[in-house]
């Protein structure tokens, strides 16, 4: 095997800030479409136990789209597909401002909000019948009931799904890549078509990758200690 | 919203290409797995630690990842061309088996500990335990996460596109080059691909409501 | 697991063993689950045709010794013979040991996936190699001998927990044991059960079957067991005859045990 290695392509400028800032822009879709994801999610999948009937469908097709969908082609619709459909002024804005990122964002916090609302239904369907029962049963109204009895026990007892998916959207991140964002894994090709060091290129976004996913796990353990809650028996929530 | 029948076919053509990665990958990659999950619950260190430093390394990875070292490596490991699909089909396999592994291991460890004993006590040797009784009773209730991961792994396939495979996401790039006009190619695609995913976990669904 | 034959039991005999000598041998077993000690020291002779029954209260180790004897679980001390041969020894062959104990559970642990008569022919087809009519009409032999000849196309989602459980003893007798270990057979059934299922093991005792029950039904114990041992914090507090056990049992903790009966 003929390869000469050249490992100084990993800290040698340019490439050593691009790498740093493809590791930064990760993080910040990443992140951002975490917050989205959560803030939807909870909406979501809350919203498919309410009374009205309208509502409930509302939410159950849009877990059912978003959930179907390849992540992909939803990015794809996004920074193609929905600007197009828009009136002209307000196009010509989103592209000034770097519709790259922001339509990655979007796709990643919707895509992953619905696996959160999916979480968040299976959570529910764990503890409903006998809790929702006594908790309304001492008066509270059904929104109380949900915001002060179920809400905190689901997010307890979801905890391992949820690091799951926080995992999850930072390896999804890399996806804005086809569209030219630079993160993490389209530095790593930039630089490995640019000198021909494919491996180390590889090799230096697979580290990131495996670190951040090192982190995640670590956090996660901390999380499920804290947050567990004891002697609860829950059917099984995949 | 005029459409040329043969970008219509030229999309469904395509759609073939995602539907056969997935459907020569899985059956693969779930063989492999069932032989992994075992490493996983493995006395014998080497390859426990193998089948579980494997694991984590490759459900700590991006899809577009193992598929770009895969284009790299495997015309190197194999010493000819590999080819965008050939290489694609590999880095899915070896990317879902690590995830078919962990869905595999928990179905076993949830049949209860006494349907061992019980076998185990009437004689039976270890490898006829696991045939003919954990295995059976565990692929039942593994079922509709089996099922559910092959969705994804199906979804994962669009994946391909990033090293040139002509799938159904490169199929609309190239038509939207062609003619310009993206709402109608990428919500198409969508479309197609939300019909088929919805049917197919429609097969989900009637798995987890049957008695077992 | 890789067994190198020593000595390939049969069932019922051993080369050298005269009918009296004792089927199992348990010899100052110790075990230990981190620091707490499960047995300390467990002594046991069990001979043809003897009915044994071990109780005691919860966690005194009863369940883990019955474990221990047919190789399910290993002890870090002492020695346990069947049949002459050694549990722990590597060169056993322990499958064909545990052919020869039979072994009925607390929650049955009946194979959910396979009818009555399947769960029953099971392990003589696979492991005795008998064929499946011969292992079939064995099999609807004994399910008429535990009362439910009818049950052989059922599963046993079907069926009572009283049902199951003598299901399962005629799970146990179809590989014709030389000797069966009861783990609590009755302590997840309801009375009318219970009653069903101890018949049917009493019947068992009368044709002369050697078992080891671990049991809280002194009641039964007291009519169809010869000896009573008395298990504390994996320690033998009395091992002595039915009679003696029930009249003269001076020990705090026998006397409040058969006093909260």
């Amino acid at each position: 095997m003929h390869y000469a290695f050249d490992w100084s392509v990993l800290w040698r400028e340019p490439y050593g800030s691009l790498i740093v800032d493809g590791f930064k822009m990760t993080l910040y879709l990443s992140l951002t479409g975490w917050v989205g994801a959560l803030v939807f999610g909870t909406l979501v999948g809350f919203g498919r136990t309410v009374r009205s009937l309208p509502i409930r469908a509302l939410c159950t097709a849009y877990v059912e789209v978003l959930r179907n969908v390849p992540l992909l082609l939803q990015l794809f619709f996004w920074y193609f597909a929905f600007p197009v459909m828009l009136p002209r002024d307000i196009r010509v804005h989103l592209y000034s401002f770097g519709w790259e990122v922001s339509s990655a964002i979007v796709a990643l916090a919707l895509y992953t909000s619905s696996r959160v609302a999916e979480h968040i239904r299976s959570g529910i369907r764990s503890v409903e019948g006998g809790i929702r029962l006594a908790a309304l049963s001492t008066g509270l109204t059904r929104f109380q009931t949900n915001r002060q009895v179920l809400a905190p026990l689901v997010f307890r007892l979801i905890t391992p799904s949820l690091t799951s998916e926080f995992l999850t959207i930072f390896k999804s991140s890399s996806v804005a890549m086809t569209i030219g964002v630079a993160e993490t894994t389209f530095v790593s090709q930039l630089i490995g078509n640019a000198t021909f060091r494919f491996i180390e290129a590889s090799t230096e976004a697979t580290v990131i990758y495996l670190a951040i996913a090192w982190f995640v796990a670590t956090l996660a353990g901390l999380f499920e200690l804290k947050l567990r809650v004891p002697g609860f028996i829950q059917r099984e929530a995949n | 919203m005029q459409l040329a029948p043969n970008s219509v076919a030229f999309i469904l053509q395509s759609f073939a290409v995602n539907i056969l990665l997935a459907v020569l990958a899985l059956p693969i990659a779930i063989a492999v797995a069932a032989l992994f999950a075992y490493g996983r619950m493995s006395r014998f260190k080497p390859v426990y630690y193998f089948a579980t430093l494997y694991v984590n390394v490759l459900r700590s990875m991006p899809l577009i990842m193992v598929m770009f070292w895969l284009y790299f490596l495997a015309p190197i490991l194999l010493g000819r061309e590999v080819g965008a699909f050939n290489s694609a089909l590999i880095a899915l396999v070896i990317f879902e088996i690590a995830y078919f592994t962990e869905i595999i291991r928990a179905g076993i460890q949830s049949i209860p500990v006494g349907q061992k004993y019980a076998a185990l006590s009437s004689g039976m040797r270890p490898w006829q335990v696991a045939t003919r009784v954990i295995l059976p009773q565990a692929i039942r209730r593994m079922l509709p996460s089996l099922t559910t991961q092959s969705i994804i792994a199906f979804q994962d396939t669009t994946l391909a596109s990033v090293i040139g495979v002509l799938d159904i996401s490169a199929a609309a790039t190239i038509l939207n080059s062609r003619e310009g006009r993206p709402a109608v190619f990428y919500t198409l695609v969508a479309v197609i691909y939300f019909a088929t995913c919805y049917a197919l976990s429609g097969i989900v669904r009637w798995l987890e409501k049957r008695p077992t | 697991m890789l067994c190198i034959v020593r000595h390939r039991p049969v069932a019922g005999e051993a080369a050298d063993m005269n009918p009296s000598d004792p089927i199992i041998e348990v010899k100052d077993v110790h075990k230990r689950y981190g620091e707490v000690a499960v047995l300390a020291g467990v002594d046991l002779r069990l001979r043809r045709s003897q009915v044994t029954v071990v109780c005691g209260l919860s966690g005194s180790g009863k369940s883990t010794l019955l474990r221990c004897i047919n190789g399910l679980e290993m002890f870090h001390q002492g020695e346990i013979l069947v049949d002459g041969i050694s549990v722990l020894d590597p060169r056993t062959d322990l499958p064909a040991l545990r052919a020869k104990i039979g072994m009925v559970f607390q929650h049955f642990h009946l194979y959910p996936h396979m009818s009555v008569l399947d769960n029953i022919t099971l392990a003589p087809r696979i492991v005795s190699r008998e064929a499946r009519a011969e292992a079939e009409a064995t099999g609807r032999e004994l399910l008429a001998r535990v009362g439910l000849p009818t049950k052989a196309g059922n599963y046993p989602g079907e069926l009572s927990g009283g049902e199951q459980q003598r299901v399962a003893i005629a799970r146990t007798l179809a590989m014709n044991p030389t000797a069966i270990l009861f783990d609590e057979p009755t302590s997840a059934l309801d009375p009318q059960m219970t009653k069903d299922v101890l018949d049917v093991i009493a019947g068992l005792a009368r044709s002369g079957m050697t078992m080891i029950v671990v049991t809280h039904e002194m009641g039964f114990a007291r009519k169809v067991a010869d000896d009573i041992v008395f298990l504390e914090h994996g320690k033998v507090l009395a091992h002595t005859s039915t009679e003696e056990f029930f009249e003269t049992a001076d020990h705090p903790s026998i006397l409040r045990f058969l006093r909260d009966l």
